[in-house]
Formats: structure tokens, C-alpha cells, sequence
């Protein structure tokens, strides 16, 4: 069974987007960057992980390894 | 594909360089002077983060191009589990050094006043004594309002969020004062074993243990450490 790529693409897209944010930090510095990519961006990045391993169990399973 | 990684590798390279020289400053450097180690973590992040959204892209179009493939798994396996890491640490690396400067206290504008007092050369606040005086180095709110230690950090990080939050509903009640009595420890960090502090023609043997309680605040003698808040007003 072929599954689809749309949980590698939200897992991109949630990346990207709190990669973005800790470029905005690394950029300028100020108060409400950092509290962004303490409160924002790292759990954007987490997401992705999670996608992104929900992906492959799911492409595990499929195969029969898990 | 080569083609494709030159110019983001290329640029890789070149940021934290480019981030290190910096122009603005005029006294000459040490002679092998290469950058503090924050600027190498500010370039090396920024340089980290670009090169992550240009795996991200290659990712991206190569699943739309051929769907799942041996390429589009590493391009994801190095933009969403191994480039990341190296971000979140080098913008932690910089984020919390950067957070302790007086550049980050003056962003919010309700801190103008007392900025705009401490970097004023003609002011006498003991603030203003210690900026222009170069007493402390850098970092000269931070230094004066966070208790030493591991937790002084975590503390004033914490009571610093709880700033941005006022900032930004505007909740603060003017004028702003401090929050609690100002401890003499932070001034003793430094001061404490200096000769001057323990001439007893200056601080008498028999007052020290007040001092050191806190029970006599240094600011009795050696203030104001800010202008007092009708100054603050007029000089806005």
C-alpha cells in the first residue's frame, strides 16, 4: 500500500516555518524574537519531527517491518 | 544538483565571516582578532538556518518531481532532524547572550528614560557612573539587576518574560519602580573585597554586617542609581 506525502509536506512546511523564526532571532535580537522562538518556533520544529516520524512508522508498516 | 548546492554552500561560508567583520567599529582590533564567540554562533546559526530552507525546498520539489525517493529522505533527514538541532543551538548560543544587553532592555520603550539616562555622559547616577565610567564591561542591566548564579539567570529570564508580556498589553503601572528592594549583594558581588569598600574610614568594621544584610541599603549613601521619576518624565 502507497501511502501520501502530505505529512512530509506539513512536516516541511511546519519546519520552515520555525526555522524562519529563529532566523528572525539570529537577524535582531529583541525581546519578542526570543519569546517567539522559545514559545513558537521550537515546538514548530518539534511538530515536524513528530510529523515526519509518524510518516516513516506509517511507511514501516506498510512494508510489514513494524 | 551540484549546481543547485553551490550557491547556498557558497553563501554558508561566506555568512558567519561576513557576520564577524563588523564595520561599525572604529578602534582597531587585537592583531588575530577573529570574532567573539557570539558572533561566530549569530553567523554559523544564520548560516545553519539558510542552508536549512534550501534542503527544505530540494525536499520539497523533489517529492513533487518523483514523490518518495532515496533523495527526497535525506534531503528531509538533514532539513528536519539534523539541521534544526544545529539552528535551535546556535540561536539559543546567541539568543540568551544578546538578551542580556542594554540594546535589549532599550527595545522596549517604556525603558527609554532610564536608557537614555545611563548612556548620558553628563548624568551622575550611579547607573550613568558605571556606563560611561566602563566600571562594568558590557551587559550593564543585566549585570545590576540579575542575582549571581545559575539561578540568577533563570530567574531574571523568567521575570523577563513576564516584562514582555506587560510591555506588550501596556499593563505597567507608571511609573515603573523595581520590584524589590534592591539587594546589596549584587553591588557587593563586585565592590565587596575591593580596598575601597574595605577602607574602615569609608565603611566603618561595626556597619558592615548592616551593609551585608541589607539592613543599611548602599543606595542610602551612593544614589540615586536612576533619575528619580520626575527627571525620567521631562527627559522623554
Amino acid at each position: 500500500m502507497k501511502i501520501g506525502t502530505g505529512g512530509l509536506r506539513a512536516a516541511i512546511a511546519l519546519t520552515a516555518l520555525g526555522i524562519l523564526i529563529s532566523l528572525a532571532l539570529l537577524v535582531k535580537e529583541t525581546p519578542y524574537t526570543l519569546v517567539a522562538f522559545m514559545f513558537v518556533a521550537q515546538p514548530l520544529l518539534l511538530l515536524g519531527v513528530v510529523f515526519l516520524a509518524i510518516h516513516a512508522a506509517r511507511d514501516l508498516r506498510s512494508r510489514g517491518v513494524l | 544538483m551540484t549546481r543547485a548546492l553551490a550557491a547556498p554552500l557558497a553563501l554558508f561560508l561566506a555568512a558567519p565571516a561576513a557576520l564577524v567583520a563588523d564595520t561599525s567599529f572604529s578602534v582597531p582590533r587585537p592583531h588575530g582578532w577573529v570574532g567573539t564567540a557570539d558572533e561566530w554562533a549569530r553567523g554559523l546559526g544564520i548560516a545553519f538556518a539558510l542552508l536549512d530552507l534550501v534542503l527544505l525546498f530540494l525536499a520539497w520539489r523533489a517529492l513533487s518531481r518523483s514523490g518518495e525517493s532515496p533523495l527526497s529522505k535525506e534531503l528531509l533527514f538533514g532539513g528536519i532532524l539534523v539541521l534544526p538541532l544545529a539552528v535551535v543551538f546556535f540561536a539559543y548560543s546567541y539568543g540568551l547572550e544578546a538578551s542580556k544587553t542594554v540594546d535589549a532592555c532599550a527595545s522596549c520603550h517604556v525603558m527609554t528614560p532610564w536608557v537614555k539616562d545611563l548612556r548620558d555622559p553628563k548624568s551622575e547616577t550611579l547607573a550613568a557612573l558605571h556606563f560611561k565610567n566602563r566600571y562594568i564591561q558590557d551587559n550593564h542591566c543585566y549585570t545590576c539587576h540579575s542575582d549571581y548564579g545559575a539561578f540568577g539567570s533563570v530567574r531574571a529570564k523568567w521575570e523577563g518574560l513576564g516584562h514582555v508580556y506587560y510591555n506588550s498589553t501596556g499593563s505597567y503601572e507608571k511609573p515603573i519602580k523595581i520590584a524589590r528592594p534592591y539587594s546589596n549583594l549584587r553591588c557587593l558581588n563586585c565592590h565587596g573585597e575591593s580596598q575601597k569598600f574595605l577602607d574602615p574610614e569609608k565603611h566603618p568594621r561595626e556597619d558592615l554586617p548592616d551593609m551585608i544584610s541589607g539592613k543599611t541599603s548602599c543606595l542610602d549613601c551612593h544614589g540615586p542609581a536612576h533619575p528619580p521619576p520626575a527627571e525620567q518624565r521631562a527627559s522623554r
